[in-house]
Formats: C-alpha cells, sequence, structure tokens
C-alpha cells in the first residue's frame, strides 16, 4: 500500500483551470494567480483528463489502464506518483475519503 | 493563390466536408515543410496542422510532425495565457460595472470546436456597449494596460468607433470592441443584435458569454470578408466551421436578417464566396445560390471599396462612414472629430494636423472619383 499523500484513503479532482491538449499532454495554467504555465505529459496527463471529478487512485489506475493498455502492477506505481506530483504543483485537489 | 496557399487551405479546411485533399502524397522536402510551419503560425493554423500531420493526412519526414506539434505546443502556452489575461480582464470589467461579451478566440475555440486545442490565437477580444466604453478603457488603464490610440475628441469611440486596442502589463493584447469593424459597415450593424442574445462557455469554472453562433457566423463573414484585403485563413475556417455544424445548425433565417437589417448582405455574400472558393470546399451550402445570384448595390459596392482598395484606407472609409451614421447632429460631431481631432491625436500617425488633413481629402477625393466612374448597376 502507497504511503504518498495520493493514498488510497483520499480522493482527487484537478482544480478549475484553462487548459489545452497537445501532441505529449496537456498545457494548464496553474489556478493559483501566478500565471505559471504547467507542461504536463506522460500519465499525470492522462491522470489530468480523467480527474474532472473526485477519483481515488484505485479508480485512476483502472481507467488508465483501460485507456492505455498498461500493466497494472505498473499503474499501483506509477499513478500515485504522478497524482502526488499534480497535487504538489497545485493543479489537483485532494479530500479525505472514498465516496 | 500561391503553391503556399493552396496548401494553407487544405490545412485550414482539415476535416470540414467536401475539404480538398492533401496534393502530394510524398512528404514534403524540410525547407518547404519548415515554410509551412512558419506560415501556420503566422496564420494561426498550429492545431489544424498537427491534427492532419500524419498518417491518413498530410505525409511527413522524419521530425516534420515533431516540428509541427512544438509550433502547436507554443500556441497552446499562448491561449493559455490569453485565458488567464482574459480571466483577469473580466474581473476588472464586472467590477467596473460594464458587462461584455468574449469575441473570436477563445469563444470559438470553445463553442465551435470539438477540441479547443485546434483553435489557436493571439490576443483577447471583447465587445462592450458603446455607452460603457469608457468606464472599460478607464478601468484597463488603472490596471496598468497601454492604450494604443486616443480617441480623435473625447467619448469619440464610444459612439462611432470600432473600439480600442490595450498592451496588458504581461506584454498581451486586449482589444475593446464597441463594433466589430470600422467604417460603413460596422455603423450599420444594429449593435442590440449583439446584446440580445449570447451563448455561455467555461474557462476554469468561470462562467462566460460570447455571441450566440448566429452573430459568431456573422462576425466571422465580417473579418472574412473587411478585415483584410487578403482574407485570414482562420476566419475562414470560422465561417465554413460554424456554417457546416451539424448539431444543432445556425439558423439561417436570422443570419439572412440580421444581414438585411444590418445592411451587410454584400459582407455575407462576400464572407461565404471567399470561405468556399478559398478554401476549396466541395460541400454546397444552402446559403450559396442565394449569394452567387446576389449583386450588391451600388451603396454596397462603394463601401466595400474603401475596405478592399488597396489605394484608399482610413479617409475614404471615414467618409462612407457618414452615410451610415443616421441623426445629422451625430454627421456634424463625427466631421468634425475628425477635420479637428484634439492635440495629441495625430502623435506617431502624422507628420503635421496638415499633412493628416490632406492625405485624408486626397483619400476621400479618389473614392469619390472612383465612385462616379462606376456603373451602379455593373
Amino acid at each position: 500500500m502507497p504511503t504518498t499523500r495520493a493514498g488510497a484513503d483520499r480522493r482527487f479532482r484537478r482544480r478549475p483551470a484553462s487548459w489545452r491538449r497537445t501532441a505529449d499532454g496537456v498545457v494548464v495554467g496553474a489556478p493559483d494567480g501566478t500565471r505559471r504555465i504547467a507542461d504536463v505529459t506522460g500519465v499525470a496527463a492522462v491522470i489530468w483528463e480523467l480527474l474532472d471529478e473526485w477519483r481515488t487512485t484505485a479508480e485512476l489506475a483502472e481507467l488508465v489502464g483501460a485507456a492505455t493498455g498498461a500493466d497494472p502492477v505498473e499503474l499501483a506505481e506509477l499513478v500515485p506518483e504522478a497524482v502526488d506530483t499534480l497535487v504538489g504543483s497545485g493543479l489537483v485537489d485532494a479530500a479525505p475519503g472514498a465516496r | 493563390m500561391s503553391e503556399l496557399d493552396d496548401l494553407l487551405a487544405v490545412v485550414a479546411a482539415w476535416a470540414l466536408p467536401g475539404a480538398p485533399p492533401w496534393p502530394d502524397p510524398e512528404p514534403m522536402a524540410d525547407v518547404g515543410w519548415a515554410s509551412l510551419v512558419a506560415a501556420c503560425r503566422v496564420h494561426r493554423l498550429e492545431g489544424r496542422l498537427v491534427a492532419a500531420a500524419g498518417p491518413g493526412g498530410i505525409p511527413v519526414a522524419p521530425g516534420q510532425r515533431e516540428e509541427a506539434e512544438a509550433a502547436h505546443r507554443a500556441a497552446m502556452h499562448l491561449a493559455v495565457q490569453l485565458e488567464l489575461e482574459l480571466l483577469e480582464v473580466a474581473d476588472l470589467l464586472e467590477g467596473a460595472g460594464v458587462e461584455h461579451r468574449v469575441l473570436k478566440g477563445p469563444a470559438n475555440a470553445h463553442l465551435d470546436e470539438v477540441d479547443p486545442a485546434l483553435r489557436c490565437f493571439g490576443d483577447i477580444d471583447l465587445l462592450v456597449r458603446g455607452d460603457d466604453f469608457d468606464r472599460a478603457a478607464a478601468a484597463l488603464v488603472a490596471a496598468g494596460c497601454q492604450r494604443r490610440f486616443v480617441d480623435p475628441r473625447p467619448g469619440f469611440t464610444g459612439r462611432f468607433g470600432k473600439g480600442s486596442a490595450f498592451a496588458t502589463p504581461h506584454g498581451l493584447e486586449v482589444d475593446l470592441h464597441r463594433t466589430w469593424v470600422m467604417g460603413p459597415f460596422g455603423l450599420s450593424i444594429d449593435l442590440a443584435d449583439l446584446w440580445e442574445t449570447s451563448a455561455p462557455f467555461e474557462i476554469a469554472g468561470r462562467r462566460l458569454l460570447a455571441l450566440d453562433a448566429e452573430n459568431r457566423f456573422l462576425h466571422a463573414c465580417f473579418h472574412t470578408a473587411l478585415g483584410d484585403r487578403e482574407p485570414r485563413w482562420s476566419a475562414m475556417r470560422d465561417v465554413a466551421g460554424i456554417a457546416l455544424r451539424p448539431d444543432p445548425p445556425i439558423d439561417l433565417g436570422v443570419v439572412r436578417d440580421r444581414a438585411a437589417r444590418w445592411r451587410a448582405e454584400a459582407v455575407l455574400v462576400r464572407g461565404l464566396l471567399e470561405t468556399w472558393a478559398r478554401l476549396g470546399l466541395e460541400l454546397e451550402h444552402p446559403l450559396l445560390p442565394w449569394a452567387r445570384d446576389r449583386r450588391p448595390t451600388g451603396r454596397e459596392r462603394r463601401a466595400l471599396d474603401t475596405y478592399l482598395d488597396p489605394d484608399l484606407g482610413y479617409g475614404a472609409r471615414s467618409l462612407a462612414a457618414v452615410g451610415a451614421i443616421p441623426r445629422w447632429s451625430d454627421r456634424v460631431d463625427f466631421v468634425a472629430a475628425l477635420v479637428a481631432p484634439r492635440e495629441g491625436y495625430r502623435q506617431g500617425r502624422y507628420r503635421s494636423g496638415w499633412a493628416r488633413l490632406r492625405a485624408g481629402l486626397a483619400e476621400a477625393l479618389r473614392w469619390g472619383r472612383r465612385s462616379l466612374r462606376r456603373s451602379p448597376v455593373r
């Protein structure tokens, strides 16, 4: 069980932001008033698209797997890491508890 | 059209029904490809190029798709920056009690595209009411924006002008519009029609209002027909994209009715015909038979000349605008403001007041002579 902020007991949702798809991910305007623009790539970009509603990392791993065909064992590690990065960048909100 | 224009047309029309195919099954040489990517940057077509480049579309050599993707990524950075600016300006205007409508780029991106990333843009355009124009301009200036040109006399833009451009402290451009174009066609739009309806969309969870679909279509026609002597590819794509959207389709009766009441049918015709001809669209549209049959009236032809004739410009367009101002007292104010503007107006534009007046008169005479030579039934 991961011990990161993106543990299975938390839910996540992207913060309202101006953003666009690009060939290798998404470009997101940080919703913190800094005017910072973040390039989100790889699995984090897939997660960004899925976080239009509150989801747990387990739900995300399942959805990312279905969308990309990636190995579930690998995703169990990659998804929480990517979610941690998105939360740390201020692009994604975290809330306690499952739905 | 040049060879590059032919390629830009294919890119601009990409994924539209009836759009022309890419002309060559082999990838372009790198030099040609670099020119195409550069031209797509200028014409804000980076999103279409990336959508088109690759299997089943434009054939690309190794590295070429990556070049297009890099250009698109830069365009998306700009689009997001501009939308952040838009949100700030929208807050500013609302704080000043100024209602507004988002025009062009962001509105088209969110309302008229399957993916906003397809529609690139380089500035923010907002419509405000004439009565609010000075208050809106003051709010932007108070927030550190620099107005590019001052009014010839106080209140002129709010009564007669197209609008004004502002440079923001972040190095971006915001254009405040009272109407869509300067001159006779801008003055004959019934501006109440632009405010009566609206279309909502969201950026970063914030609700904004744009024009309704019929007005977005008419605006794209104005931009195509009158914006530049060579119509802009992105504007033509907007015309075709909105005209051909299936669900829900635009109400062509409303479009025709508004164009007729605004005495702008010639603009609608030119916008449509230029778009279909230059994009090479093979699909027929219900408005095209009417557009092909309709001949501009003498008044329309004279007014169009002031936008399209390379020897005519601001002076001729201003003279033509006089006839589009309904009240005589307003016509007097309009002419007086342009003949004798306040100090500082001509700064950076003309050497002296006399030079400005002489240039304007010469243009007006040229326009008058050409109008007289034309047969009104040609």
